[in-house]
C-alpha cells in the first residue's frame, strides 16, 4: 500500500490526455500511455476509431495490444476489454457499410455479442448502391448473399443468437434499400418470402414519409385516403419520388417490442428501433400492417385512426392497430371513448390495452 | 517529493485496486485526499479493473477528459451486466 500512496502522491504522476481526433497522432497516444488502464481504454478508442474508417486490419491490430497488458490485470478483466474492443470495432465497421466485417467482430464480443449485432445492424447505413429501382431480382439475390454471408461469420455463436441476428438482418434490408433513399418503386414489395415482408415495412415508412413532408396536421379522414392511395400504387406499381434524407429515422417514432402472449405464434418482424411487427402470408394484408406501423412512425397520425381500424375483420390488423392505438397514446386521450367496450374484445386485444404502458 | 525518486513510484497493483473497490469508506477517503485530476485517474483505472461497476465509477469523475473517457470506452451502461444480453427476455 506504501507504494500505492507514493505514486497517488507524487507531484509526477502522469496526467489525464485528452484523445486526438487526428488517427496517427491517437496511436501515439497509445504507445506512450504509461498507466495500463488508461492503455487499455485507448487502444479500445484506437480500434473503434479503425472502424469508423473502415480499416479491418488496423482496428484488429489496436484490440491485439491488450493482450499485451495481461501481466497488469485479471485475465477475467482483460477478457471483458477484449470482448468490447470487439465489441466498439464491430460495430463501428458495420456503420462505415461493412455489416459483414463489423458481424464478423460481433462474434468475438463475448457477452456483449447480442448488443454489438444489435448495434451492428441497425446502424449500418442506407445502402447507396442499391435502391428500390433495382430489380427485383437482384435485390432478392443480394439480400440473401448478404444475409449467408453474416450468417457465416455468425457461426461461432449460439443458435438462439444467431436466429436473433438472423431476424434482425432480415428486418433491416428494407430499410437499407428503401428508407430516406427519395424512391418508392414498389415492384420489390411484392416479393412473397420474407424479404417482400422487409420490403413491405420500409416501402411503406418511405412512402409515408415522402407524403408527409409538407404538411404537419392530418384529419382521420385524410390519414385514412393516402392509406387508400399508398394501397392502389402498391396494386399498380406505380412509382413515387421525393427528396431523400439521410436522417430520416429522426424525423419519426419508434418503439420497444410489445411482446404479447397471444401473438407467440404469429410470425413477426423486426423493426427500426426496436419494435415488432406482425406479418401476413397475403402481400396485401401484409401492406396494410406496414402502413400502420408507418402511420405510427408519422409523429401526427391521430390515435383515433387506429382505434378505428380495432375493427378490421383481418386479426393481424386488429391486433396492429390495438397495439399503436396504445402506443400513441390513445388511452389517455379523448380518443379512448372510440375504442369499442372493453367486454367485446378479444383478449388478445384487451392484453394491448391492460398492459398498455401509456395508460 | 521522495516519492517520485524512488523506485516504488509505479501504479497501483490489480490487489491493490480490489481493496479499494471492496472498501467504499476507504476508497472515499483516498479520493478526498487527491487533488481533482489524481483522483479522476485513480477513479478511471478503479473503474477499468472493475468494468462491472465501472459506469458507477464514471458517474463520480469531475473533470471533462475523464468524463470524455468514460463516455467514448469505459461507462458503457453494458458493461454493468454480469451475465450476456438475452434475447427477447430468454436467456440464449
Amino acid at each position: 500500500m506504501i507504494a500505492f500512496w507514493m505514486w497517488f502522491g507524487c507531484s509526477q504522476t502522469p496526467a489525464l490526455q485528452e484523445w486526438s481526433r487526428e488517427i496517427t497522432t491517437l496511436e501515439s497516444q497509445c504507445i506512450q500511455e504509461s498507466i495500463p488502464a488508461i492503455q487499455v481504454t485507448c487502444w479500445i478508442q484506437l480500434a473503434a476509431r479503425y472502424g469508423e474508417q473502415g480499416n479491418e486490419h488496423k482496428g484488429m491490430e489496436a484490440c491485439a495490444n491488450l493482450q499485451g497488458l495481461s501481466a497488469h490485470f485479471k485475465p477475467e478483466v482483460l477478457q471483458t476489454w477484449q470482448s468490447e474492443c470487439a465489441f466498439r470495432m464491430g460495430e463501428e465497421l458495420a456503420a462505415s457499410g461493412d455489416i459483414i466485417g463489423g458481424l464478423r467482430h460481433c462474434a468475438y464480443a463475448g457477452p456483449f455479442a447480442q448488443n454489438c449485432i444489435t448495434h451492428s445492424i441497425w446502424r449500418n447505413p442506407v445502402d447507396l448502391e442499391f435502391n428500390s429501382d433495382t430489380k427485383s431480382s437482384a435485390l432478392w439475390k443480394k439480400s440473401e448473399e448478404t444475409l449467408h454471408a453474416a450468417m457465416t461469420e455468425l457461426q461461432p455463436l449460439n443458435p438462439a443468437l444467431q436466429t436473433d441476428a438472423a431476424n434482425q438482418l432480415i428486418g433491416q434490408m428494407g430499410y437499407r434499400i428503401y428508407f430516406g433513399s427519395g424512391v418508392t418503386h414498389p415492384e420489390p414489395a411484392h416479393l412473397q418470402d420474407k424479404w417482400g415482408e422487409s420490403f413491405r415495412t420500409a416501402y411503406a415508412v418511405e412512402r409515408v414519409r415522402l407524403a408527409t413532408q409538407s404538411k404537419n396536421r392530418w384529419t382521420v379522414e385524410e390519414i385514412q385516403n393516402l392509406h387508400d392511395d399508398i394501397v392502389n400504387e402498391w396494386r399498380k406499381n406505380k412509382i413515387q419520388r421525393g427528396l431523400s434524407n439521410e436522417n430520416a429515422i429522426q424525423s419519426g417514432r419508434t418503439y420497444q417490442a410489445r411482446l404479447s402472449p397471444f401473438e407467440e405464434k404469429i410470425p413477426q418482424q423486426h423493426l427500426l428501433g426496436g419494435g415488432r411487427r406482425l406479418t401476413h402470408p397475403d402481400p396485401e394484408i401484409d401492406l396494410k400492417i406496414s402502413i400502420l406501423e408507418a402511420f405510427f412512425w408519422y409523429p401526427h397520425t391521430p390515435p383515433a385512426w387506429f382505434a378505428a381500424k380495432v375493427n378490421h375483420p383481418e386479426s393481424a390488423i386488429q391486433l396492429t392497430a390495438a397495439k399503436l392505438f396504445c402506443l400513441s397514446n390513445g388511452l389517455r386521450s379523448s380518443t379512448s371513448t372510440i375504442v369499442p367496450p372493453k367486454d367485446s374484445l378479444t383478449d388478445a386485444i384487451r392484453w394491448h390495452f391492460d398492459t398498455c404502458p401509456l395508460r | 517529493m521522495m516519492a517520485c525518486q524512488s523506485n516504488h513510484s509505479t501504479p497501483p497493483s490489480p490487489a491493490e485496486m480490489e481493496l479499494l473497490i471492496e472498501d467504499p469508506e476507504h476508497r472515499q477517503e483516498v479520493l478526498s485526499q487527491l487533488p481533482p485530476e489524481q483522483r479522476d485517474l485513480l477513479l478511471l483505472q478503479l473503474a477499468v479493473h472493475n468494468p462491472i461497476v465501472a459506469p458507477t465509477l464514471c458517474g463520480e469523475v469531475q473533470g471533462t477528459v475523464a468524463k470524455n473517457k468514460c463516455t467514448q470506452v469505459i461507462g458503457r451502461p453494458h458493461l454493468q451486466l454480469t451475465d450476456p444480453q438475452t434475447v427477447d427476455g430468454k436467456k440464449p
